[in-house]
This record gives C-alpha cells, structure tokens and sequence, in this order.
C-alpha cells in the first residue's frame, strides 16, 4: 500500500515538537547573534541583526527556515545563504529585489536553490526568473524546490533533509549597471513536515543529512583510512524509531486485522441485538 | 529479511576480497569538521588610490579625496575590535610625468593587524592627491604581501577612481595569479565615480578572485559598502573554512592524491580532468561536491561533471549540471554508500580506494588567458551508508489511517452482517 496521503499523528506530533524545538533554538540564537554582530557602525544600522550574505557557498550566509533577512547589495553581485530544512517540508526561498533608480538597461535576476551536495534543486513552484525594465523600482523572485524526502536512491538528485543553499544573481545586466546599490529581501518559507513520499515512513531514512563537511581536508597516506563523520541536524531523528521498517509493518498490520475483527464483531452484535445495548 | 541478509554477505565476500587487496592500514587522525585549531582570524587590507584624479570635485558636491577621507573614518569608527586590517594607499608622491618613478609608488600606512585607530585615521587625514600615476597591479601585489603568507581568510578592498596607468600589465591578470598562488585571496573592489574603463577593469578583478564589484559616488555610500565588506570579512575565525590546496592528478586515478573528508582547492584547466582517490570502508558513504568558478570570461553554456568510479574503471556514480550565461560557477555533487557488512565495525584493512573525477566543459574566446587553470572547491566527505534501495514491504500497511480504515470497514461489515441476518430472522418469524 502506497503511503503518499497519509499523515501519521506520530509524525504530526514529531513535526510540532520539531517546530517548538527550532522556535527555542531561535529564540536562543537570537542575543547570541546580536551580541556578536559587529555592525555597530553608521553605515548599516538599519541592517543590524540582517543576515548577510556570503559570495560563495562556503561562505554562505546561515539562516533558519521561516526567517527573512534584508539586505543592501551591489547589483551583479552574486549572494549565498544556506539554512537546513526536515523531510515533509516544502520549502520555498522568495527574493524581493528593491533596485536603484539609475539603470540604463533592462536587467535579468535569478534565484538558485541547491542541496547540500551542491546539486540544483528545479523550482516546482515560483518564477525563479525576471527581468526588470530600467523604469521597474522592484521584482520579486521565488523558487519553490520539490517536497523534502526523507530518502532517495544515492544515484538521484531529489531533495533530501539537510543543508539548503539560496542564491540570488544577476544573469543578465549591462555593463555600466554593474556595482549599483540595491536592496535584496529573502523570505524563507517551509511549509508541512509529515509523513511523505512513496518511501514514506521509517522503512528506509537517510543515514546522515545532506550537511556539507566544513574545515579544510587532509591528504592520507597508502593505508590510512578517515573515520566516518558523525552528522548533526537540528530535528533530525535516524534512529530505529517506535515500530520501524518491515517487522513494524507486520506489527501496524496484525494490529489492524484485529481492530477490525473486533469492531465487525461489535458492530454485528449491535446489529442484531440492539435492545440489549439501550435497555 | 531475505534481501538485507543476501547483500550482507555479498558485502562481506567483497570486503574480503579487498581485504587481500589493501591490508596493514591504520585510521587517520584527521578530524574534519574541527579542522586545525590554529586557524589565523581573517585579515583585511584596505588598499586607496590618492591619484591625482582623486582632485576632482564631483563625489556628492565635494572631491573624491574628501569623500574617501570622511567615508574613511566611519569605516575606521565602526571597525570591530577583532578586526585585523591594514591601511596601503597608492599613487601617493608627485613624481610629476616620471612614469618609471610614479609606478612604483604604493606604501603601507598601517600593518595588518588589530587596528590602532586613532593612528590610522591621521595617516588618512595627512594624505593629499597628488600627481600620481595608478599603479593598482603594483599595489595588489604589495596589498598580497601585506597579509602575509600563513593560510587563512584574506580580503583586499581596493577603493580607487580610476584604471591602472601603468602598462603593460594587466590588473585583472594580476589579480588572478594571486588568487591562483593556493592561499586564498579575495579582491572586493569601489569605484569612486568610475567612468568605463575603470568600472571593466574593476569587475575583472573582482571576478578573478570571487569578489564583489560596487560604484561608489559619495561618502555615505562608500563607507556603508566597506563597512558591509568588512563585517562580512571578519567572522568568527573557527566558523571560517580554509580549502588545503591540492593537486589532482590529470592523468588517472593511479597516481591521484588520497584524501580524507574535507574541503580542497584545486585549479583546473579547459579540457582537463582531475582525479582523486578516497578510501572507503564498507557502512560508508561517501559525498563529494565540485564547484568550479568561472574567474574569467567563458562561452555561453558550460558543464561541470563529477563522476565516481572504481580502481579498475567502473562507473559507480555520476553528476553533470549545465549552466549558461553569466554566473560564478558551475556545482555537481555525487553520493555513494559502500554497503556495511553485518554488524561488525569495518576494520582498515576493509577499505577500498574510490576513485573521483572532475570534468568540465568550458570554452573561451581566444584572447581569454587558459592559465592558470579555474578555480575547483572540492567537497569530501565520509558519513553512514544509507540503505542503496527500498527495503520490500511485502505489501503490508503502516499508520493510524491505515488501522482507521481497516476498523471502519470491519465495523460496517458487522454491522451490515447484522442486519441483515435481523431482516432475514425477522421474515422468517413473519412466515
């Protein structure tokens, strides 16, 4: 039996207790941040506590899923953030592009979402693409990758619980509208969290998240082997959970069969005796 | 069951297998994800142009230099104190019409390091425009010297309002050997009322080295943009990743570095492939990531592709993605688990040498410079194999949904039974 409309209460609850666990590492993260944030100065204030972003995807800027951050930048610049995302989850990155009023020729902007291997995510929803007239004061992007899965084959690159990457560039701009401020605005939304997926449930999980390696590697030599990186995700259970794979389908399985002998063999008695149940 | 125990023992006659192969290895003692603890805080050098140009009078209503001088001291007032930044201007002396002379004319005002303030922003208010030539490939070169040589993050942000005047080199050539020497190396660039040639020669350079490209035409918003550059720069030194340069090797995987879990950086040529090896144990899975950056001006569509393959040349897995237009690089990322065997902890002696390689396809006009190679950013990783397919669930249910529907139909088939067989005695008693 195919599995793609159902919702597990367990995967309900486990998807609430998730977001009351992202809410208290936000709340906590959150004086952390500020305190150290240097952005003291004259200069940005306003964008004080705004994630920035980074220009590669090592240096991406780090943000929680459902956060937003506004930003000023340079048009033709190039602009990474990262933020980790659950199975079940559509997530969707929306770019709200406030553009300088100086521009002497149509410009093209793009926003990318990529996986934690660095693979390109198509957009299932959003226009992650538009060009704006020079006469346009904005536009807005968004790209809406495919559900999470909590599984795939290794050879196919569907989305999986792990890192996220934004990226937002200029695709198409004329020369002399290179280096212009603007002000760039990213919402990240995720919606959902529940069981999905034709491998919905915990017949098969991912092992360890999409969550990319950080700090600078190191050559071996003949015979030396590397031990196997233990990886962490916020909201990220791979443990053999409560009734998992084949044995818990046998179990879910045998449970129902005697539900329902039990409930037909209540519902006859009521059928046939009904007096007896409302003397 | 039945297919959980088969691949065990499938996987326990292969690691045998290459047991024989490989034996006497011994674990690393890398540690990834904690790196080297000695990681150097990241280090910024500002680098000023005080060309005579910076005279004229039409940053905002006052002259270039006095624009730069006030955004100057915001950007040195709002310095974090775990800064390390330097102060170098160029073009400064009046050489007068002496080319020879004029284009070598770059000092350093403040060393790299925890900013003395008070000292950097009199060294900035002393300076006058001159009538100084623009020696900016000079001054690059000089800035690179200034943040040393020990690995770590390092960021130049040159300010300057015009194109280097002093041929024949070519700023942006410049600029790219220097990304290119292996430490890593990013040139954010202003452009202080840039006029064309500037603005090309100034996105050259920040493309070069993966660095940003602004115009700036008054203090407020040159002091905001270096102020937003710095405090991007300066970040906590342990959260800043330092690829370890490495050389893969063009010619296969016979003779390919070996590496750990990690992040590298490689240079890699049109039309080249670069080859690695990583040894793998059964139970791991191993994930590599390839982003190659464009640095230069390529042809219009382009591919990056990474693919792993056995010692002996057999596809294991394989990644390509396409790109096309303006953009600053091109990723592809694989996954491949080497089924565990059973339960056992694989010994060292269990691994085997997964090869990758690294291709593109790019082209260039012919007056684009080949060498050095791009920029590859390699990605390692060693995690827990996940399961290679779906586990057989021999058709039965799982869930609430599941039970509900099974009660409900077995409720309403009671009932209906019942029924039926009342209306049935019923008629009965009626005859």
């Amino acid at each position: 039996m195919r599995a793609s409309t159902r919702t597990t209460r367990r995967a309900r609850v486990a998807a609430a207790l998730t977001a009351l666990g992202t809410a208290a590492a936000l709340a906590s993260a959150a004086p952390a941040v500020a305190a150290t944030d240097p952005s003291s100065g004259p200069g940005n204030s306003t964008y004080a506590n705004n994630v920035l972003p980074g220009t590669t995807f090592l240096t991406a800027g780090k943000m929680e899923a459902e956060t937003s951050t506004t930003t000023p930048a340079s048009t033709g610049e190039y602009m990474y953030w990262s933020f980790p995302a659950l199975a079940g989850e559509d997530v969707s990155a929306k770019v709200t592009l406030t553009l300088p009023n100086s521009r002497t020729a149509p410009m093209s902007w793009r926003v990318d979402v990529f996986d934690g291997l660095r693979r390109h995510q198509p957009c299932a929803t959003g226009r992650p693409q538009a060009t704006a007239q020079p006469a346009d004061a904005a536009i807005e992007i968004d790209c809406g990758p495919r559900t999470i899965r909590p599984w795939s084959e290794a050879w196919s690159s569907d989305p999986l619980p792990g890192t996220y990457y934004v990226r937002v560039a200029a695709t198409d701009v004329a020369e002399r509208d290179l280096g212009l401020r603007l002000q760039v605005k990213l919402e990240l939304t995720a919606k959902g969290g529940g069981d999905v997926g034709p491998y919905a449930g915990q017949d098969d999980s991912l092992k360890a998240p999409l969550v990319p390696v950080t700090g600078g590697g190191q050559q071996l030599q003949p015979g030396q082997v590397a031990d196997t990186r233990k990886v962490t995700l916020a909201g990220f259970d791979n443990d053999d959970e409560w009734l998992s794979g084949t044995t818990g389908r046998w179990v879910w399985t045998t449970a129902g069969g005697i539900v329902a002998m039990l409930l037909g063999v209540g519902g006859y008695l009521f059928a046939r005796h009904p007096r007896r149940w409302f003397r | 069951m039945m297919t959980s125990t088969k691949r065990r023992i499938a996987a326990g006659v292969g690691a045998l297998l290459v047991a024989a192969a490989l034996g006497g290895a011994t674990p690393a003692a890398a540690d990834p994800d904690n790196g080297p603890s000695n990681t150097p805080p990241p280090k910024v050098d500002l680098v000023l142009d005080l060309s005579g140009s910076m005279n004229r009078n039409d940053a905002g209503g006052e002259t270039r230099i006095s624009a730069a001088k006030k955004a100057f001291n915001e950007i040195l007032d709002s310095l974090p104190d775990e800064a390390l930044v330097g102060l170098r201007v160029l073009g400064q002396g009046n050489p007068g019409d002496n080319q020879a002379v004029g284009c070598r004319e770059t000092a350093q005002l403040a060393p790299v390091g925890k900013p003395n303030k008070v000292a950097m922003k009199a060294a900035v208010a002393a300076q006058t425009p001159t009538t100084g030539w623009t020696p900016i490939s000079l001054a690059l070169q000089e800035a690179a010297k200034d943040l040393g040589t020990e690995q770590g993050s390092r960021r130049i942000i040159l300010i300057t309002d015009g194109e280097d005047s002093c041929p024949p080199t070519n700023p942006c050539d410049i600029a790219r050997m220097l990304a290119a020497q292996g430490l890593s190396l990013v040139i954010d660039t202003l452009g202080l009322v840039p006029d064309e040639r500037t603005r090309d020669q100034l996105t050259c350079i920040a493309e070069a080295t993966g660095g940003t490209y602004t115009s700036a035409n008054n203090a407020q918003e040159l002091s905001e943009r270096v102020t937003q550059l710095v405090d991007r720069a300066v970040v906590k030194a342990e959260e800043v990743t330092i690829p370890t340069t490495i050389k893969g090797s063009p010619n296969g995987c016979a003779d390919a570095p070996i590496l750990g879990p990690g992040v590298y950086a490689d240079r890699i040529l049109f039309e080249q492939h670069l080859w690695y090896k990583v040894p793998q144990l059964p139970g791991q899975e191993l994930r590599a990531s390839a982003t190659v950056g464009i640095d230069r001006a390529v042809a219009r569509d382009y591919d990056a592709t990474i693919t792993a393959v056995t010692e002996d040349g057999r596809d294991l897995a394989r990644y390509t993605d396409a790109g096309s237009g303006r953009m600053d690089g091109q990723s592809a990322g694989l996954r491949y688990s080497l089924p565990g065997k059973g339960d056992d902890e694989p010994k060292p002696k269990d691994a085997r040498f997964t090869c990758l390689m690294v291709s593109t396809a790019f082209n260039a006009g012919p007056g684009v410079p080949r060498d050095p190679g791009m920029p590859v950013e390699l990605l390692v990783d060693l995690v827990a194999a996940s399961d290679a397919q779906a586990s057989d669930t021999h058709g039965l249910g799982r869930g609430w949904i599941f039970i509900g529907v099974l009660a409900g139909v077995g409720l309403v088939g009671g009932l209906l039974f019942g029924w039926l067989v009342r209306l049935i005695a019923g008629m009965r008693r009626a005859v």
